[in-house]
């Protein structure tokens, strides 16, 4: 095990996450304005853009959705700035109107817009693939392979786009994005001096402006095609031999390895630009071997290019792609490996050791100790007892409401589609109750026009917001209304939806029997209603006490002299800081993970909890 | 192969699986080390299983792959179960004693593994098992919260790619204001390596009887 090999790295090198180097290499390449919406796995990026922000005198900040993110890095960059953008995969979607416009005018600063997929849903409702979006948009697409790489070619990116004046796709992966390296920072590029200067014809996009600027376009993305030819934007690892891979992304890291497992020699080839291909490289590359194999994860985005690619020219060599490496999920060197292995002929050896099944317990997210969103499900379970009311589900930790002993989800299908679906529901099942869940970020990500509506198509519908005062799923960022806000005034969500219309009550979730009783009282009223149940997440609220130097509540003990083990706490409430002992016989808190909120002492009929002074820490 | 060496760490969500990581990994580079490492963010940090990736040496991915671990850290007793297939056929595994029971088994009305379970199907895999109590020597430490640097120090213990003084650097400089605990709980996880009786499986079971 001393064998590891020794080479070194520079010690000024810093340990990065792919998203943290890909933030540093677009203000180091001049971004200076930079706007997004979190989501995992693309969260970190904004996450460390405020945080260096001042060194540069960037703007940098979140906004209330992606669309609007993105509109607001356009309008930088039409002015001449060099501007970014952030977001998940599906977060292009809700800003692909944008996105489907600006790509004919382009812009005369740069817009860089980083995108990140999530190959295994690590966290995420599909496996959508945003390489499709630079064919459907006609722009550029970059993919780094680890976290150096994303640092340097964040850099080019920003430079391509102000050079051809052409929105950049910078597309990362959940592993691109959380997987962590040595970074090396090289110099600054200082961004010119601009502003706006007015040139509707371009910028103004009625259908005869539109039409000259498609045909700009095409003028753009024929230079953009040559100058790629020449770009050195690619990797290549010769080994002399007859076999060839192909890799883009992560899966170019992965291949790396898996080649060396093989006593053949095989080449690869990594192209950091995969759109538009370099196109005399990887036509070299393929006709000085006999057999190719493409690695992608995801769609066979690159393996259709390079196949058109050989029939235009002529080329007649084996190309493998989907048909030995999977469709779903994500890679690693063995997947990769293995995969080679089948193109190549060669067995495939199969794992012997398996561990038993019921020696693997499920262990699902489950709401944090402390959480308010759990208490409002123990409250709405409470009323509605599973019958049959539809609950329509939105995005966002309260979705885990899905899992037992809740049963607060019936549908979930996108952010704010709990409102945009409620109409549907109650129309469609006039006799049955519909709810519709929906956090505070999410209220105003795209909530609003749900909520709209609704209220103008005068349906019957409970809405519940549960307002943790933070966008708390992806780690805790701001929003209108989060509560420890330096961007701004907070906004109002009750304000917003009493005048809409909406009867609107502001609970404290942890008010077991007032908010038990306004649900029932509020589901019988016609029309919409609107129920806020504030109080902050419990992380946030540890968080703050630490920043302040006070002291963490002291958690609770159970007296068992008192418990008639009902089961309330543990299993109904289902408090991950409370468990059943079946041996003893007896209640349990975990003193690391109890925060010691108190809500078990609302809820327990037998006034069996009590708080204790905390002794550790 | 023999110029890489792969740790997986594995536990649940708020277990400090995330540090430990980036622990490891500066450590690795400030020996001279070239690495790459993977995390978990997202969902799975909500009480979730919750694993990271530590590889050093001339690597370029930041996967491991099943198999392929050299060490397997685990903090939570039943996710050494879930992770054990990553270990290499003679890999190390330090295993903590922890529990960390999710309700859900309690609604579906399915069974926590015992202790001699999970060891039995584990040493069936690893080469060596490590097995520490860590949450008593936590609480002994006064730190309910310092487990994972107790991890550390065994495997610093065991594993000649890590200096004892570069660790602690990296410890100390990761948290300025709890550094004399997490020190603390760092040379516990060392000496208990070190103490008679070892960390084995009898020597925990031992223990548990005569505290009972
Ligand atoms: C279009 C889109 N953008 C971003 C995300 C990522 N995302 C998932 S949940 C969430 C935040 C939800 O915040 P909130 O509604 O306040 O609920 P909380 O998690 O705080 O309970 C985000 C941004 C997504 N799934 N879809
Ligand atoms: S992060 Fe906050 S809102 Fe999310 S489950 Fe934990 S306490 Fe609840
Ligand atoms: S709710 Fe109270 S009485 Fe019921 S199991 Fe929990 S502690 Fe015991």
């Amino acid at each position: 095990m001393t064998e590891v090999s020794t080479e070194t790295v520079s010690k000024s090198k810093v340990l990065q996450l792919g998203n943290q180097a890909t933030a540093r290499g677009l203000l180091d390449g001049g971004v200076r304005y930079f706007a997004a919406y979190p989501g995992t796995p693309s969260t970190e990026i904004m996450e460390e853009a405020i945080k260096i922000a001042p060194e540069y005198g960037a703007i940098a900040h979140w906004s209330t959705n992606e669309a609007v993110a993105l509109e607001e890095a356009i309008a930088a960059a039409m002015s001449g700035k060099f501007a970014a953008f952030a977001a998940k995969h599906v977060g292009l979607n809700v800003a692909s109107d944008p996105l489907n416009s600006v790509s004919y005018m382009g812009v005369p600063g740069a817009l860089v817009m980083c995108i990140a997929d999530d190959p295994a849903m690590h966290s995420s409702q599909n496996e959508q693939d945003t390489r499709w979006y630079g064919r459907l948009s006609h722009l550029p697409i970059i993919e780094p392979i680890d976290a150096q790489s994303a640092y340097d070619l964040a850099k080019k990116a920003v430079e391509i786009s102000h050079k051809f004046e052409i929105p950049v796709i910078f597309r990362l992966t959940t592993r691109i994005s959380h997987g962590l390296g040595p970074v090396e920072w090289s110099e600054r590029v200082e961004p010119p001096e601009s502003e706006f200067k007015k040139d509707p014809q371009r910028f103004v996009t009625i259908p005869a402006n539109a039409r000259k600027n498609k045909i700009r376009h095409h003028k753009v993305w024929s230079s953009l095609k040559e100058w790629v030819e020449t770009s050195g934007l690619w990797q290549e690892y010769n080994n002399g031999g007859k076999i060839g891979v192909i890799a883009t992304s992560v899966s170019g890291a992965y291949s790396y390895e898996a080649i060396k497992r093989f006593e053949e020699k095989i080449d690869l080839l990594i192209p950091f630009i995969t759109h538009p291909l370099p196109e005399q490289k990887v036509l070299d590359f393929i006709k000085s071997h006999d057999k190719i194999i493409i690695v992608e994860e995801l769609d066979d985005v690159l393996e259709r290019e390079i196949k058109l690619l050989a029939f235009n020219n002529g080329v007649n060599v084996e190309i493998h792609g989907k048909d030995v490496m999977p469709w779903d999920f994500e890679f690693n060197t063995k997947i990769v490996a293995e995969g080679i292995a089948k193109a190549l002929g060669k067995p495939v050896e199969s794992e012997k050791f398996v561990v038993k099944e019921d020696l693997i317990i499920p262990r699902p997210p489950t709401f944090c100790p402390g959480c308010p969103h759990r208490a409002t499900y123990f409250a709405l379970e409470r009323v509605f007892k599973r019958k049959d009311a539809i609950f329509s589900n939105d995005i966002g930790c309260y979705s885990l409401g899905v899992l037992p002993p809740f049963h607060g989800a019936d549908a979930l299908v996108a952010m704010g589609a709990s409102l945009g679906m409620a109409p549907g529901f109650a129309l469609s099942n006039p006799n049955k109750p519909i709810i519709s869940i929906i956090g505070d970020s999410t209220f105003w990500h795209t909530g609003l026009p749900g909520l709209a509506n609704a209220i103008w198509h005068n349906i019957n519908l409970l809405v519940i917001v549960m307002d943790n005062e933070v966008t708390a799923m992806t780690g805790m960022q701001e929003n209108p209304s989060a509560l420890y806000l330096p961007m701004g005034d907070k906004l109002s969500i009750e304000k917003v939806s009493e005048a809409m219309g909406a009867k609107t009550w502001v609970l404290d979730p942890f008010d077991e029997k007032t908010l038990r009783k306004t649900i029932k009282e509020a589901a019988e009223m016609p029309g919409v209603k609107v129920i806020v149940t504030r109080r902050a997440c419990a992380i946030v609220e540890t968080h703050e006490l630490k920043k302040k130097n006070e002291p963490l509540p002291p958690p609770v003990e159970v007296d068992m002299e008192k418990c008639v083990l009902c089961g309330i706490c543990y299993e109904d409430m289902a408090c991950p800081a409370i468990s059943l002992n079946v041996e003893e016989q007896k209640v349990e808190v975990d003193q690391a993970l109890c925060t010691g909120c108190g809500y078990c002492a609302v809820i327990c009929p037998k006034d069996a909890f009590y708080v204790v002074e905390r002794k550790l820490e | 192969m023999k110029d890489i060496q792969n740790i997986l760490l594995a536990g649940v969500g708020g277990q400090g699986i995330v540090s430990l990581g980036h622990l490891i990994l500066q450590s690795a580079i400030n020996s001279g080390y070239k690495v790459k490492g993977a995390e978990t963010h997202g969902l799975s940090q909500r009480g979730g299983t919750v694993v990271f990736h530590a590889r050093i040496g001339d690597v370029m991915g930041p996967l491991i792959s099943k198999g392929e671990a050299d060490f397997l850290i685990s903090l939570e007793l039943a996710e050494t179960a879930r992770y054990i297939e990553y270990l290499k056929p003679n890999g190390t595994l330090i295993m903590s004693t922890r529990t960390i029971y999710p309700n859900i088994l309690q609604i579906i009305n399915k069974k926590y593994p015992k202790l001699e379970e999970i060891y039995d199907v584990v040493s069936k895999r690893a080469k060596t098992v490590y097995v520490i109590p860590t949450e008593s020597m936590a609480l002994e430490i006064g730190s309910a919260r310092a487990e994972n640097l107790i991890l550390l120090g065994a495997l610093i213990k065991l594993n000649p790619i890590f200096d004892y003084g570069i660790v602690e650097d990296a410890v100390a400089k990761r948290w300025p204001k709890a550094k004399e605990v997490n020190l603390k709980a760092l040379k516990a996880g060392y000496e208990y390596l070190e103490k008679s009786g070892g960390a084995t499986l009898s020597h925990v079971l031992d223990k548990k009887e005569k505290t009972m």
